[in-house]
């Protein structure tokens, strides 16, 4: 990337601490707690240097607690940061909200923009005020949320009949109304049917093909990465542990599949000396069910099945990727080598 | 400026929308209003009709105070009763998204939650001003009008300034904040009186450290020709924009406290 422009998002040993309070259990601790100034510190986000340059699309991956949510807050200027540097397009987000606020978009994936009991067109023409949208580009991008969201019929609605999903993709249109340099997407997809997260993620493809938008977004589905981004940043206990490409991720873990096979034998412990084929690991195996791990790589997945079908009572047999959690967990645990 | 009272004006009717939507609320919080009002003047008139005057204030020098002191909050409730809903935003940790629009989070929040029972207010604070005008035969010219006019805008400032400050506290105390809040009302309570009925710590905390008798007494001294108090209704918008300042400042060093939620 030597040659491209200077990075938008500039990050240097970022770092946040909570502080939380001491609390011994009691009534007696209820009253030490009152006057005590003795805290415990939580480092969320542990020394992170990044940098994000216009127009990528960049997934932030980690466990549930990983430190996600807590770096969005402080790129987006909601939190200050305990120590480290954030720039974002050449502006400390925490020190100037009111400018920052003009380059951005953001969706907390829990939380709405809009006012509850109003018809959702309200909170659009709010927006429109606020981020002082001229009449041209506000009527244009209605068009496309329109079109490519199909929010149209929603917008007469007041916020609290809406659906989640509905919700979700007229919050994301917000995001998008005044044509922000960078979205930030906290969990854009959560609690969303396959339809309307398929939906989600070509409009957020479209919005960054036409505009060059930068996007940061976080997600617990590999499949929201794998379809809008191309540089993943993975982030474990505050730390990241691997900043780099998608398809160097997907070269090594694309292969890998958890089995989840019912069977109607009783299994007992010890009896699990199945002849499996190596590249295959046992996670669990008791009651009626048996967890395989395997690397298609290594081991051939007719092979598998066919073993286990001359050897059980099989009543139910399926395939998934493996989660990131535990690709995270696994790049933790081992380090990511080349 | 003219554009943050358009965006003020159009995020203000909007609250209202919402608030319309609960029509019986609506009604009752006026209807309450009303009575709380028209109770605490009687229980005034009451008291006249046993003592005469009170350290030398009469009936209808009471009741003037009494409905001026109604009006700045009034508009404090009809349009920036939105420190109210701190506490919940950061318990929430809703007020993230307050925190990245552009524009400052203060003025968002002050309009978040306007009470329209603050018609209520306004609406028995004119009349009890009415009533005790026509016995001190005060008239209402365009002068004076536009006086009271300044000392009300005035006296609103100054119940956004205490209010923000109190409703600050939550930046500390998550849990508790909204109790300061409630203290700093209860000192609204005294400020229907005369000032120098009080002893002297009440007196000064209510004219420098809370400074309710800014908003009520002060200004009515001035339709009272009470000249020995000049100098307090001269000091009106220097004490508001003092106090403006001061939560401004506040809300500076709280927001930069904000620690949000975890999910
Ligand atoms: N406001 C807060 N006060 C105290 N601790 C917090 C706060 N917010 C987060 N934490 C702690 O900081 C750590 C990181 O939390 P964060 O919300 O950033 O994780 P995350 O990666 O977004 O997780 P998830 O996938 O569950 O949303 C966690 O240990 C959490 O308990
Ligand atoms: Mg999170």
């Amino acid at each position: 990337m030597s040659s491209s422009p200077p990075p938008i998002i500039s990050v240097r040993n970022l770092t946040k601490e909570y502080k939380i309070a001491r609390r011994t259990e009691g009534f007696i601790g209820a009253v030490k707690y009152l006057f005590s100034r003795k805290y415990d510190t939580v480092r969320a986000v542990d020394r992170v240097s990044f940098d994000i340059y216009p127009g990528e699309l960049v997934g932030y991956i980690g466990k549930n607690g990983a430190g996600k949510s807590t770096t969005i807050k402080m790129l987006t200027g909601v939190l200050v940061p305990t120590q480290g540097e954030v720039k974002v397009n050449g502006i400390v987000p925490y020190r100037d909200r009111t400018k920052n606020g003009q380059n951005i978009g953001v969706v907390f994936g829990q939380r709405t923009q809009m006012k509850w009991d109003i018809p959702v067109i309200e909170s659009f023409r709010l927006m429109k005020e606020i981020y002082q949208i001229p009449p041209d580009i506000y009527k244009q991008n209605m068009e496309i949320f329109c079109d490519v969201l199909d929010i149209g019929s929603l917008l007469a609605k007041p916020v609290r009949k809406l659906s989640l999903g509905q919700r979700m993709k007229c919050d994301l249109a917000i995001a998008f109304l005044h044509n922000p340099k960078i979205i930030y997407l906290d969990e854009p997809t959560i609690g969303l049917d396959i339809l309307v997260k398929e939906n989600i993620r070509s409009f957020i493809k479209t919005m960054n093909a036409e505009r060059n938008t930068t996007v940061i977004l976080t997600t617990h589905d590999l499949n929201d990465i794998d379809s809008i981004c191309q540089r993943a940043i993975i982030i474990d206990s505050g730390k990241i542990v691997y900043d780099g490409s998608i398809d160097a991720i997907k070269a090594r873990f694309g292969t890998h599949k958890v089995l989840h096979i019912e069977v109607k034998d009783n299994l007992r412990q010890g009896d699990e000396v199945v002849q499996l084929p190596a590249g295959v690991t046992v996670q669990e195996f008791g009651e009626h069910r048996i967890k395989l791990h395997l690397n298609k790589e290594a081991a051939s997945l007719a092979e598998v099945i066919q073993t286990l079908i001359e050897q059980y009572n099989i009543v139910d047999i399926s395939i998934e990727d493996v989660s990131i959690e535990s690709i995270v967990k696994q790049i933790y645990q081992e380090g990511w080598h080349e | 400026m003219a554009r943050y009272i358009r965006l003020y004006w159009m995020m203000w009717i909007q609250g209202i929308q919402a608030q319309i939507e609960y029509k019986s609320s609506f009604i009752i919080g006026n209807v309450a209003t009303i009575l709380g009002q028209v109770t605490g003047i009687a229980l005034v008139w009451v008291l006249f009709q046993k003592i005469g005057h009170l350290n030398g204030w009469s009936l209808p020098e009471i009741m003037l105070i009494y409905g001026i002191a109604a009006l700045p909050y009034g508009f404090f409730e009809l349009f920036f009763n939105g420190v109210w809903s701190l506490n919940r935003y950061i318990r929430m940790g809703d007020f993230d998204r307050l925190l990245v629009r552009p524009g400052s989070s203060l003025f968002f929040i002050l309009a978040d939650q306007p009470m329209l029972h603050g018609l209520g207010n306004i609406a028995t604070g004119t009349v009890i001003i009415l009533l005790a005008s026509r016995q001190l035969d005060i008239r209402w010219d365009m002068c004076n009008l536009l006086i009271l006019g300044f000392m009300v805008a005035w006296g609103t400032l100054i119940y956004i300034s205490i209010n923000t400050i109190t409703a600050c506290t939550s930046f500390w105390f998550v849990a508790s904040g909204t109790n300061f809040l409630y203290l700093g009302q209860r000192f609204r309570d005294f400020t229907v009186y005369p000032l120098d009925i009080y002893a002297s710590p009440l007196r000064i905390l209510l004219t420098w450290v809370i400074p309710f008798a800014f908003t009520s007494f002060f200004p009515s001294t001035y339709f009272l020709d009470r000249d020995d108090y000049r100098v307090f209704v001269y000091l009106i918008p220097v004490i508001a924009v003092l106090f403006f300042g001061i939560a401004s400042f506040v809300w500076r060093i709280g927001v930069n406290r904000y620690e949000s939620t975890g999910s």
